[in-house]
């Protein structure tokens, strides 16, 4: 076999199959009219870091971001920070919040196109998470990029996350989350 | 009798339900105040 391009009814080696580095944990679709979204049980003892990608993600409301909170630390106990700016705008921006009970503005998230990516290390191990994001919203109102880095010095086991639309009282239109393993 | 309550709608792994009471506590506290990017952006949009 020449991997990693299988031929029809190859067989399947383990070999082969445990040289896969990202796996498939789960799609969700962010239902329209939600204002939060939970994704339970994706984190495990299966792997210890994740990639997770949200696509085609829209907000009632425009200009504004997604939190981030992690299943099972609820506490003061998240910092995140770094650079954002805006379309047309040469100006690169810092961004670093006091400490608070979450990731306040993972990703962006406005009225027409969101997209992007969250690096998430050790989240089921007990030890501190990092984070990193990245991500773009293509709206109407403000489109901008976001490129931050997080931690969580919670050393609390989570197995899941939630995303709220962060403006008050504003729903998502919908979207699609992905959330993938890195081989350890 | 008590008026009946609209709370807004949560996402449990795709599930689509009203929050429960705790829920709707929990996103209260969670969205009450604006991020402090989003003060911090409009701060930038008032300065152009």
């Amino acid at each position: 076999m020449t991997f990693p391009s299988f031929n029809v009814s190859e067989v399947l080696t383990a070999s082969d199959m445990n040289a896969i580095g990202l796996w498939l944990v789960r799609t969700q679709t962010i239902p329209a009219g939600a204002s939060s979204v939970v994704v339970s049980s994706v984190f495990s003892a299966n792997f210890n870091n994740y990639k997770i990608v949200v696509s085609g993600v829209g907000s009632n409301v425009g200009g504004h971001s997604i939190k981030m909170q992690l299943n099972n630390s609820t506490g003061n106990t998240y910092n995140i920070g770094g650079v954002y700016g805006t379309f047309g705008s040469a100006s690169v921006l810092g961004y670093g919040p006091a400490v608070t009970d979450s990731w306040t503005d993972v990703l962006p998230l406005d009225t027409t196109e969101t997209a992007g990516t969250i690096e998430l290390y050790s989240p089921f191990l007990t030890r501190r998470t990092l984070m990193s994001s990245f991500g773009v919203r293509s709206g109407a109102v403000s489109p901008a990029w976001y490129w931050f880095h997080g931690q969580d010095t919670s050393t609390n086991s989570s197995t899941g996350f939630t995303f709220f639309s962060i403006a008050g009282g504003s729903t998502f239109t919908g979207g699609t989350i992905r959330v993938y393993g890195y081989r350890n | 009798m008590n008026e009946p309550t609209t709370r807004p709608l949560i996402s449990i792994d795709g599930a689509l339900r009203e929050m429960t009471e705790e829920e709707h506590a929990h996103y209260l506290h969670m969205t009450s105040e604006p991020s402090p990017l989003m003060v911090q952006q409009a701060g930038d949009h008032a300065d152009q």
